[in-house]
């Protein structure tokens, strides 16, 4: 070989690799990402309940507000349309003269004409065939009732019929929607077609040019699909992805649809779907939303009902998207979660709105995924190439897969600058480390434990597998747990004394030991879960726990309610034991949230300001979120908030109820103590439990020997967790 | 005028090298992009801790991996399963192969029923072998007749027994093919004079066409210990992630790859290919020693 044929062949694998390498990751980080646009939004707060008066629906028609008000007084109700000038400010009140709707009348369905005549649907309680009647009824603009026409709907004699939503057109006809149907009504209240639609129709909308779309559920998901123009079915479905969305506004060219992340538009001949905001830009409740409209100069108006303490009416917002200013645009930290839950949504909302730096963009998988384990492959795969800034571990993760393989990042530096050891319960914290480091935030967390009749126990506070054992043989003929199975009682032994068999630090296990064919053995003796019969209408759980035949039940304490309950139903008192194990309390923590930070993020610092947020006394103290706070503070509040609670609460389940009498100072401290020293958390590894749950149904079809049974899983489950040393 | 001459027959030669370059480009591109950058890729992960931080470790990821229990059971078991089905497999249709070579009855009917099992799709095989192989399949259920004990045949150290058994039935074959083919590619006037010269048939067959097989030879045993790693398809489906007894090689890098873990697949991956390196490279070896006669 020559020189310089040497030189090229080495030149070119050189290439090779310097190329490999850099799309291996190797190289300078990138940087963060910044937001794109801001949100200009002002804000017009009217309120609709004055005194005695209250609003039952409002239509926003360019200038105007229209709202549909009453006046309950002396036993007596009158209606009023109030038209809102939001130019000028002013109110004009007229009053309905329509004698039906002194009493069993309801309006929640209007419209305003051009012609200023008022039509709406008048629902009257027919108290003879208790169901509702409906009434087409058009009013004049001062109030005088012009036409008044009864609704006939086939409803097949269905009392729960309702009507969910109502088109008004001009020439007076109507599109009226139930909840499964619609139906084209003409101007004399009769109808002329009917569509059924074959589950359930989420809501309606109606383009200007009379065009209707149905947010409807089809085999594949939600889905939005026009209706034919001749009334006899649903056209082939948008392609436009929802997560729990709405038609919010429709126009000739786009639909705008609000899901639980962002608000969208799809373009009718594109059929492109663009975002136009996440619902965590603005300060707006998207739950509450009454109407959307785009105006001429491309600004948007919100029309949302708030009900707070301080105030209830309408909010009006109009928003202005605009390009952020290069070089103040805050930078973005990818939240990605499988799906959002509403106190989360509302931590970020409450971040991005204090902070000047950072805005948090939700990057909600179950949005454009529908199938559960693509969306955990793809957050995994996001997670390690940094496509992620904050995790929501909360939902089938698996933190440890994540935390051996370096995905998340080591959060001890943030830790010790920023929290207060004192001033937290630290187990939990230490319950979650991973070989000693913090690897994820837990902002409250819950309680799973066993309770069991004290006169069984005698009050001894914990039981071991003997115990259970002994007291399953003394008392044969009880229940002993509702809806007691082979593989409920294994479940209960095994997954919730896992420590017991699986040490997952070192890797090992023992499922050949004494004890795990001892729980085998004990769980067989209970019936199989299909032989299980039980009449629902006659089966009272709370009657039986009272008689001492239900003698044990798992308790799941996100709050105080099921302690209080279970102390007054269960013979003798409750209790609580705590799962069967040989080291350590038998209590175990269970993350209610948890969040972690990407270790490829950019922005880990403006991450970890969101995650502190979640652990500060506003967050913690708020009961929008369940489960017990971690600050110390926030539960002794929460805790003295419950024994003073005023009154009592009632339970019912459906053939008795209970009076629920409030905390108890030994109940606080019960649970305090329960909290505070609980150090095993809920290891749920669904692989390791699919092994289990895969043999065990051989031991409990009576086919195979314990022996056998276990020996198979210490072999396989031996294997699975010597693949991840 | 001579120097014109060379400057255009240089002129001639680079378009032609260029011409070359263009057709072959974008075959190349695939090539590289998705065989031999991955294979340097794969060489980089093995030599760094994790994607994120990418520091090098140098062999710690080989030292973990060679040492990690999971991956020694599935070496032990691929190896134990290669040693008992390649050799039985390249044995096997070896004596077929000769059987049909011979004008015997239903000889070509014969061949077309040993390639049959090559059409039947994967998942069609596995449900057959679950409905006979299962704890409460058609096989124990035979031997429950007899007073046998139910065999717990996928799950016990019988496992191999089936996995060979369903290994030789969808690859003998092909092989069978392959060596009927060399059979009939020896030169027949040879063979007439061995016949002519008294020889038996045993000689025949050991001195003649033995020595005539030995690149089939390798080339069929290459092509077994490759389909051996195939059978992974088969036990995955049958027994899932994790099997007791048949736990091999691609159950660990699947396993591992599932689980994110890309250091510990790519060391993996080169550990197997070193070996393989290793045991193809004494093949030709083998090879050129017996079969450098017959081609010369």
């Amino acid at each position: 070989m020559n020189t310089k044929s040497f030189l090229v062949k080495a030149a070119s694998v050189a290439a090779i690799i310097l190329l490999g390498a850099s799309l291996s990751a190797c190289g300078k980080k990138a940087e963060p990402l910044k937001e794109q646009y801001v949100y200009d939004t002002t804000y017009e707060r009217i309120p609709t309940d004055e005194e005695d008066m209250y609003t039952s629906a409002t239509e926003v028609s360019g200038d105007y507000i229209y709202s549909i008000v009453y006046e309950y007084k002396n036993e007596s109700v009158k209606y009023f349309i109030k038209k809102h000038n939001n130019v000028d400010k002013s109110d004009k009140i007229t009053e309905l003269h329509d004698d039906r709707l002194k009493n069993n009348a309801y309006i929640d369905k209007f419209h305003v004409y051009d012609d200023e005549t008022v039509g709406a649907i008048v629902n009257i309680y027919n108290e003879e065939m208790m169901s509702s009647d409906y009434w087409y009824s058009i009013y004049s603009a001062d109030g005088k009732l012009l036409e008044n026409n009864k609704l006939e709907f086939e409803t097949g004699g269905d009392r729960y019929f309702y009507i969910a939503y109502t088109y008004f057109a001009e020439d007076k006809s109507l599109i009226i929607q139930s909840d499964d149907k619609l139906y084209k009504v003409d101007k004399s209240g009769k109808m002329i077609k009917s569509l059924q639609v074959d589950t359930w129709i989420r809501s309606t909308e109606v383009s200007p040019s009379g065009k209707m779309y149905v947010c409807t559920f089809l085999d594949s998901g939600e889905a939005i699909c026009p209706v034919k123009d001749d009334f006899s079915g649903l056209e082939d479905k948008l392609d436009i992805s929802l997560n729990n969305g709405k038609i919010c506004a429709i126009t000739d060219t786009s639909i705008i649809v609000s899901s639980d992340i962002s608000l969208k538009s799809y373009n009718l001949a594109t059929k492109e779907t663009e975002t136009i905001w996440e619902w965590t830009d603005l300060d707006i409740d998207d739950n509450y939303i009454d109407s959307i409209s785009i105006n001429d100069d491309g600004t948007y108006t919100v029309v949302s009902e708030v009900w707070s303490e301080d105030f209830s009416g309408i909010e009006i917002a109009r928003v202005e998207k605009k390009e952020a200013e290069p070089g103040k645009e805050k930078s973005l930290i990818v939240f990605g979660c499988t799906y959002i839950d509403q106190p989360t949504k509302k931590a970020i909302k409450d971040f991005n709105r204090s902070s000047s730096e950072y805005r948090i963009t939700i990057k909600c998988y179950e949005d454009e995924i529908d199938d559960y384990e693509t969306i955990l492959e793809r957050m995994g795969t996001d997670i390690t190439q940094g496509n992620i800034d904050v995790v929501d571990l909360s939902h089938g993760l698996n933190y440890q897969t994540l935390v051996n393989s370096k995905a998340l990042a080591c959060l001890d530096d943030y830790y010790a600058k920023d929290i207060n050891s004192n001033d937290y319960f630290t187990n939990i914290f230490d319950a979650y480390k991973v070989d000693g480091k913090n690897y994820c935030v837990v902002p409250k967390a819950n309680i799973i434990t066993l309770g069991m009749s004290k006169d069984v126990t005698g009050g001894k506070g914990s039981v071991t597998l003997e115990e259970l054992m002994n007291i399953r043989k003394s008392n044969p003929d009880k229940e002993f747990m509702s809806y007691a199975s082979k593989e409920m009682m294994f479940y209960i032994c095994c997954i919730y004394s896992i420590s017991d068999y699986v040490d997952f630090d070192k890797g090992t296990c023992s499922f050949d030991s004494e004890k795990f064919c001892k729980i085998l053995e004990f769980a067989n003796t209970f019936p199989k879960d299909e032989d299980i019969e039980i009449d629902y209408e006659t089966y009272d759980e709370w009657a039986l726990m009272k008689s001492g035949d239900i003698i044990m039940t798992m308790l799941y304490l996100s709050d105080t309610s099921s302690l209080r309950l279970y102390s007054q139903l269960m013979k003798g008192g409750l209790d609580i034991t705590g799962y069967p194990v040989s080291s350590g309390s038998g209590h175990l923590i269970d993350a209610n949230s948890q969040y972690g930070i990407a270790a490829k993020s950019n922005v880990r610092d403006g991450a970890w300001e969101f995650l502190k947020t979640l652990l500060l006394p506003e967050n913690q103290n708020s009961y929008y979120y369940s489960g017990f706070p971690v600050l110390k503070s926030a539960f002794d509040d929460k805790m003295k908030e419950e024994m003073k609670e005023e009154g009592v609460s009632t339970y019912g389940n459906g053939f008795s109820q209970v009076e629920l009498k409030q905390l108890t100072k030994e109940q606080a401290d019960l649970i305090r103590n329960l909290y505070e020293n609980a150090t095993n958390v809920t290891q749920y590894d669904e692989k390791m439990f699919e092994i289990i749950n895969e043999e065990t149904a051989a031991y409990f079809a009576g086919q195979k020997s314990v022996q056998d049974v276990s020996k198979i899983i210490q072999d396989r489950v031996s294997i699975y967790l010597a693949e991840s040393r | 005028m001579r120097e014109k001459r060379v400057n255009q027959l240089k002129k001639r030669n680079t378009r032609r090298k260029l011409g070359a370059a263009a057709f072959v480009a974008p075959s190349l591109l695939g090539v590289l992009t998705f065989f031999v950058l991955p294979f340097f890729v794969v060489i980089y992960y093995s030599l760094i801790d994790n994607p994120i931080s990418a520091e090098f470790v140098g062999i710690e990821n080989f030292i973990n991996v060679i040492n990690n229990g999971a991956f020694k059971i599935a070496a032990g078991n691929t190896l134990e399963f290669s040693l008992l089905a390649v050799p039985l497999s390249v044995i096997l249709s070896l004596l077929i192969a000769v059987m049909l070579d011979r004008q015997i009855p239903l000889r070509s009917q014969l061949r077309t029923a040993y390639l049959t099992p090559m059409m039947v799709p994967v998942a069609s095989i596995v449900l057959i072998v679950q409905v006979i192989f299962n704890y409460n399949g058609a096989f124990n259920e035979i031997l429950s007749h007899f007073g046998v004990d139910k065999i717990d045949w996928l799950k016990s150290e019988y496992a191999n027994v089936v996995i060979v058994f369903l290994f030789l039935w969808k690859n003998l074959g092909y092989n069978m093919i392959l060596f009927l083919a060399a059979l009939e590619s020896i030169p027949k006037d040879i063979l007439e004079v061995a016949y002519l010269e008294s020889a038996s048939d045993w000689t025949i067959f050991w001195k003649i066409k033995i020595r005539y097989l030995t690149s089939t030879f390798m080339f069929v045993t290459i092509l077994s210990l490759i389909n051996s790693f195939k059978v992974f398809r088969e036990i995955y489906l049958l027994t899932g992630g994790y099997p007791n007894e048949l736990y091999m090689l691609q159950h660990f890098m699947n396993n591992t790859f599932l689980s994110l873990d890309y250091q510990k697949l790519s060391t993996a991956a080169i550990v197997m290919s070193f070996f393989m390196i290793i045991i193809i490279g004494i093949l030709f070896v083998v090879e050129n020693h017996f079969g450098k006669d017959v081609e010369e």
